[in-house]
């Protein structure tokens, strides 16, 4: 059966970036970061393939990337202007098949084994005209990737960008997994491929042909699923995404125009993020148990913390005071100033929370709810609470999603 | 570098098969006729819907957007040549 399925895998190429150069043609061929917001200091949030010449990467800050590239053009990103064409990218590829996963905000599984002769006279003609129609509906460049299996589709979509189209059968895995590192392998980071190279495992092949026993005892189940994924197997199958019932966390993060060790804007910040986190699960009926919290010192180290809480949450306040407990037991007094925090709640369900009747709980609530209506009236933080005012912190740059809910 | 400019501005569109599509604008004084629809979105503001026009005119490129509440047209940004 696995030899019988068609799946696609549609990957933008350098998404954020791209949008920006199609919807600005003085843009174009030029290299360019997009970032939270042009004039703040942020971090490079994607990168042109002009950019990516000079080996400017993903979570460079923006001085960095241009000590590479003084040229570079720093553009601040529009997550609407995303969200939307993101959306009407998988509009298109359910012209296709219903079948459609969607992995990231610019990359989608599709399950083709049914549809794709209704739509063409071979795999490959398929493959080109979903290029072709992204590109003539909204000028963006894709990658394709068709094999038997997702990581086989996602292996081949990752082969040839920009503006690939790639098919791998079950006949070429022999040769591809010769010499394929495996870290090239979807679901295989830093950490795993540094493990697996102390094994002697460095390609595709050496993990296929690992002892299953030896794998198992290693990395447990996921070691006898990565030894098939060096064989080029996965079962796995493509979920069609038509809900948001599998969004496992939610959140936000800030980098801060300056480093600060100042508590009243740290405080504000937090407070900030944490209301938009509350706003976001308010917003789809979910509350969540675990709050986490992220802090970035001046010098890049980074640190996470996270905290259980006795019962569920969605509210500003409560995420605030839970991720502000954090910071106070665990980077306080500061070492460092800090550059950037991030808040996030995770174990999500949808709205499990205990009724409460004492007074501060009920009138905590209704102050929530009031919020909302004005925000859905006169749009996002057209009131905030004073405490979130503070002169360092954008409006409505900067807090960006880190990434699209992890899934 | 393209600069916020965020004025109301008078726009000549096409409405046809149920889409708008931006053919020339005012501003400051002078007729700018649109080339291309680079890119095209919608947000939110609120309760308002907005629809935003990327595009390239003579002298350079510009952001249109269009509140369907209001049926105002604006000129976000401005990049000239």
């Amino acid at each position: 059966m696995q030899s019988q399925r068609v799946i696609f895998h549609v990957d933008m190429n350098a998404f954020f970036a791209s949008v920006e150069q199609q919807c600005n043609p003085h843009l174009r061929g030029k290299p360019i970061v997009v970032c939270g917001n042009a004039k703040l200091r942020t971090v490079v949030a994607a990168c042109s393939y002009e950019a990516k010449a000079f080996g400017i990467k993903n979570g460079m800050s923006i001085p960095e990337a241009k000590l590479l590239c003084p040229q570079v053009i720093p553009v601040g990103g529009s997550s609407a202007r995303y969200v939307f064409v993101s959306h009407r990218i998988f509009e298109i590829l359910r012209e296709y098949t219903p079948h459609v996963e969607v992995f990231s905000i610019d990359e989608a599984f599709m399950d083709m084994t049914h549809t794709w002769s209704l739509k063409g006279h071979s795999i490959e003609a398929v493959g080109r005209s979903i290029k072709k129609q992204i590109v003539k509906e909204l000028g963006l460049r894709s990658s394709v990737g068709m094999a038997p299996n997702k990581l086989l589709a996602k292996l081949g979509s990752n082969r040839q960008k920009p503006d690939g189209l790639v098919r791998i059968q079950m006949g070429d895995i022999p040769t591809l997994m010769a010499r394929l590192p495996i870290e090239d392998l979807c679901g295989i980071g830093k950490q795993l491929k540094l493990a697996l190279n102390d094994l002697g495992i460095f390609t595709g092949a050496d993990l296929g042909a690992a002892s299953e026993s030896m794998m198992v005892k290693r990395f447990g189940v996921y070691g006898r699923k990565m030894r098939l994924m060096g064989q080029g197997v996965d079962y796995s199958p493509v979920v069609a995404t038509a809900s948001d019932d599998s969004v496992k966390s939610m959140g936000h993060s800030y980098t801060l125009s300056s480093d600060t060790s100042n508590e009243e804007t740290l405080r504000g910040v937090l407070l900030r993020l944490s209301e938009k986190v509350a706003r976001r699960l308010r917003k789809k009926s979910y509350c969540g148990r675990t709050v986490s919290l992220t802090v970035r010192y001046a010098g890049f180290e980074t640190r996470s913390w996270q905290q259980v809480q006795p019962e569920n949450v969605n509210s500003g306040l409560s995420i605030y005071h839970a991720a502000w407990r954090l910071f106070m037991r665990h980077s306080w007094p500061l070492k460092y100033r800090v550059r950037l925090l991030g808040v996030s709640v995770s174990q999500l369900n949808r709205e499990a929370q205990q009724l409460n009747f004492l007074d501060d709980e009920v009138k905590r609530r209704k102050i929530d709810a009031c919020l909302d209506t004005m925000s859905d009236r006169f749009g996002e933080f057209s009131i905030v609470r004073a405490r979130a005012l503070g002169p360092l912190i954008s409006k409505t740059h900067g807090f960006l999603k880190p990434e699209i809910e992890r899934r | 570098m393209s600069t916020k400019i965020k004025e109301s501005i008078r726009v000549g569109a096409l409405f046809e098969k149920g889409r708008v599509r931006p053919v020339w604008f005012m501003w400051q004084s002078r007729r700018y006729a649109i080339r291309e629809v680079t890119l095209y979105w919608q947000d939110r503001q609120g309760t308002d819907l907005q629809s935003h026009f990327g595009v390239h005119a003579e002298g350079g490129f510009f952001e249109l957007m269009l509140n369907h509440i209001s049926l105002c047209w604006w000129l976000m940004q401005a990049e000239q040549d």
